[in-house]
């Protein structure tokens, strides 16, 4: 997992909960770098898994919930950090429709150590999406969260609903139903 | 507490500078290599593009790269095939300038599929050659890539071998297989269209002799020249075509005619008979000429059959005297068809007991007394009722059947002669005709051996008949076979005398003990030319007595005839003024009745006139 996202995490932990908080799990956690993350670094995402579960447990939140919240936290910093990546979709469906084919393609460009989920997508004529997460790290709430990030970064209406599928062999599958509930914009 | 944690912070963001830095290091390295290694994987592009492109331009073949109808590559052999001083690169042209025309694209199928064009240079000339094209990719673009290899040599070489193929060498005219090729279009043609035509067979008389005595040059000058004199005669659609080494098919198309017009025959054997200048030495030759005509009422409608049909018409034409020409007709027809039939059942002849032998007496003039029989060989044919030997004798000696045939004989006429012997009928002899075939050596030598050991025939009783043509084909080889019969005490006669060619010289060197004067000339001595008749039999008579031998003469049918050959000194006659050829029980019965005395007394009291069907 890469650097960004565990720095991501912890601003959020620090400005959400506390910079104690942020520390407290920081040191409960066995971490290959003792918490110093650098943006570009790869780690791995175990220790992700290690931090949503000391946050969970100081906070009383659940790790699904905090995963998701994360998620939808992230989208809004990538979507201010890295706008150009986002502007050229107009909408939910085509950003998430690129995930698998443009998006992923020119991050393992960058990083071809990356290990990533794959998103496959399947438009039905009615303005529905369905996108299956697939992926051995178990993120589901986390693109769950991401998902709904976008979604509010386009302010559609957009009806999300979630099929935890049967692992396969790669890993857990997850299907998320996407519906446009109204003309597809919010306001 | 506060600032701890700061500190804590602080330390954990240097540790991710170095890490970042360490990360920058190790990519700047990553970079490197990878700069390093994409310049040298350049250098192989360079040296592989190098290559390639000498490779291209070394290239026999020439090699063209198409976009979008326009040539934008021509290597240097598709420069040197194609381009001229105005267009010296070929850049700019499309492929229809250059004779190549059809899509590109499918054009051949497949990369190893190659087809065969007549293509043109940019000066206007045409080029064959030999076309593959294939889809790439140049300068990002959808191309299509050319290869055109020059077979102009090729072509020009498999045109002359086909024209060596179907073209006699000598005269330039159809050769035998193209000639079949012909006749079976022309046949096909004059079927859908309704048409006659003729085969004409024609073969120069005595061809032999002009390469014997001018040699083979002047044999092919004659040739040469005949061909040409018969092109300049015939029609642009008519056909001719060597068929052998003197031999030439015309095939000739009526047109509108249904006729052939026999003055085109005549004209054909005037050009091939005027004179021919070889070496200021003027030669003539004739020709005759067979004709089957196609259709006709002998259901000839193959090409092989109607050629066999020229062939025996002209063949009919040779034997009426040579210089003329015959159709096929009936008469033709019927005797091939007898042919065909002799052919057929001659096989089985022997194994079905259809061979038999009849038996002519021999008689001394002076005594009236029988003193041998000709064994004469018949055919009970199961179609065409009794043959004799000349209706069938040269189908056997075409098949091999001749020697078999003449073992019978032989074997048949010595059993035959000593079973008289047994019967108290001695010193009778028995006379056997032999085939050409036969006098071949130690196998005939071996073969009346064994019929004389079978039979117990005393060798003295045994007589063969050779012609003197037979006996002079390999004088050499009838000498020695001959001598050494001699020795065993067989006689030989020599048949036929007077209508071949002898060499006396080696006349009087074989072991002969008798002469058969020919039917023929026996048959003149009563006709309108008796007088010249009666000289040769003298003659004849004189030469074999000054030889040693004694005389024969056969077919002696009139006392007129008998007559002269008495005062002449023949020694025997045979003929039906003695006794038609018999069947054993009839000749048993003849000669237990015989009796020469009275023979002689109505021979001689008998008024002058002929016996003819005695």
């Amino acid at each position: 997992m890469k650097g960004l996202v565990f720095r991501e995490f912890l601003d959020m932990v620090e400005a959400q909960f506390s910079p104690e908080t942020a520390e407290a799990i920081i040191g409960a956690s066995a971490l290959s770098t003792a918490g110093a993350y650098t943006t570009v670094g790869t780690y791995p995402h175990q220790e992700m898994v290690q931090l949503v579960s000391h946050l969970s447990t100081r906070t009383g939140h659940s790790v699904p919930e905090l995963l998701r919240h994360f998620g939808r936290h992230l989208f809004d910093r990538l979507a201010t950090h890295h706008p150009r990546y986002i502007e050229m979709h107009p909408n939910v469906f085509s950003l998430l429709k690129a995930l698998d084919n443009h998006i992923h393609v020119e991050v393992r460009k960058l990083y071809s150590d990356t290990e990533l989920p794959s998103f496959e997508h399947e438009e039905l004529s009615d303005g529905r999406l369905t996108l299956t997460y697939t992926s051995s790290r178990r993120m589901a709430d986390f693109a769950h969260g991401l998902i709904e990030g976008c979604i509010d970064h386009f302010q559609e209406t957009i009806l999300v609903e979630r099929i935890d599928l049967p692992d396969d062999e790669i890993g857990a599958r997850t299907r998320f139903s996407l519906t446009r509930t109204d003309d597809g914009h919010a306001g | 507490m506060q600032d701890e944690i700061i500190q804590r912070k602080l330390e954990r963001e240097i540790n991710a500078r170095r890490q970042a830095e360490a990360l920058l290091e190790q990519k700047s390295l990553e970079l490197f290599i990878e700069a390093q290694e994409r310049q040298a994987a350049l250098s192989r592009l360079e040296e592989s593009e190098t290559r390639y492109r000498l490779i291209v331009e070394m290239s026999p073949d020439a090699i063209l790269v198409d976009i979008d109808g326009h040539i934008v590559f021509a290597n240097s052999s598709a420069r040197r095939m194609f381009a001229d001083t105005k267009s010296p690169d070929l850049i700019g042209l499309t492929m229809p300038q250059l004779g190549i025309e059809g899509d590109l694209t499918r054009i051949t199928k497949d990369p190893g599929e190659r087809i065969e064009m007549l293509a043109k240079k940019c000066d206007g000339s045409r080029i064959d050659i030999e076309l593959r094209c294939m889809p790439m990719v140049y300068d990002g673009k959808s191309a299509t890539q050319v290869i055109a290899r020059d077979i102009s040599i090729r072509k020009r070489l498999e045109q002359q071998l086909a024209y060596q193929a179907t073209h006699d060498t000598l005269t330039g005219v159809s050769n035998r297989n193209a000639l079949m090729c012909l006749l079976d279009d022309a046949l096909a043609y004059a079927r859908r269209q309704k048409l006659p035509f003729w085969v004409a067979f024609l073969d120069l008389d005595r061809f032999k002799y002009i390469n014997d005595r001018f040699g083979h040059q002047a044999g092919d000058q004659v040739l040469e020249t005949i061909t040409a004199r018969l092109r300049q005669l015939l029609r642009k659609e008519d056909i001719i075509g060597r068929y052998g080494g003197d031999e030439f098919i015309l095939v000739l198309r009526g047109g509108s005619d249904s006729q052939l017009n026999p003055q085109l025959l005549e004209r054909i054997l005037q050009v091939v008979c005027a004179p021919i200048d070889i070496d200021g030495q003027s030669l003539q030759i004739t020709c005759s000429l067979g004709i089957a005509t196609f259709p006709d009422d002998h259901d000839g409608d193959s090409s092989t059959i109607l050629l066999e049909r020229a062939d025996a018409a002209m063949y009919r034409a040779k034997k009426s005297g040579r210089n003329g020409y015959q159709l096929y007709n009936e008469e033709i027809h019927a005797r091939i068809v007898e042919r065909q039939q002799i052919d057929h059942h001659l096989a089985d002849a022997l194994g079905n007991k259809e061979f038999f032998l009849l038996y002519q007496p021999k008689v001394a003039i002076a005594t009236g007394k029988i003193v041998g029989v000709e064994a004469l060989l018949r055919w009970r044919h199961p179609l065409l009722g009794v043959l004799t030997p000349d209706r069938f004798i040269s189908s056997a000696e075409e098949s091999s059947l001749i020697n078999t045939i003449g073992a019978w004989v032989l074997n048949e006429a010595c059993h035959q002669c000593a079973a008289w012997h047994r019967e108290g009928l001695s010193p009778l002899s028995v006379s056997v005709n032999l085939s050409a075939r036969q006098l071949n050596g130690s196998e005939l030598v071996r073969m009346v051996g064994h019929a004389l050991a079978a039979s117990g025939l005393p060798p003295t009783s045994l007589e063969l008949e050779l012609t003197e043509s037979m006996m002079m084909a390999d004088v050499e080889l009838t000498m020695s076979t001959l001598r050494t019969l001699h020795e065993q005490g067989v006689r030989v006669a020599v048949d036929d005398f007077g209508t071949g060619y002898s060499s006396f010289t080696y006349l009087n060197r074989l072991p002969l003990s008798c002469m058969k004067i020919d039917r023929q000339f026996v048959a003149g001595l009563d006709g309108p030319g008796a007088r010249d008749a009666s000289t040769l039999t003298r003659t004849l008579i004189q030469l074999a007595h000054s030889l040693g031998l004694h005389v024969v003469a056969e077919g002696v049918e009139t006392i007129q005839q008998l007559q002269v050959l008495r005062e002449q000194g023949c020694d025997q006659i045979q003929g039906w003024l003695h006794s038609r050829a018999m069947d054993p029980a009839a000749l048993a019965e003849c000669l237990a009745r015989y009796d020469a005395s009275a023979w002689l007394i109505d021979t001689w009291e008998q008024p002058q006139g002929g016996y003819a069907d005695v």
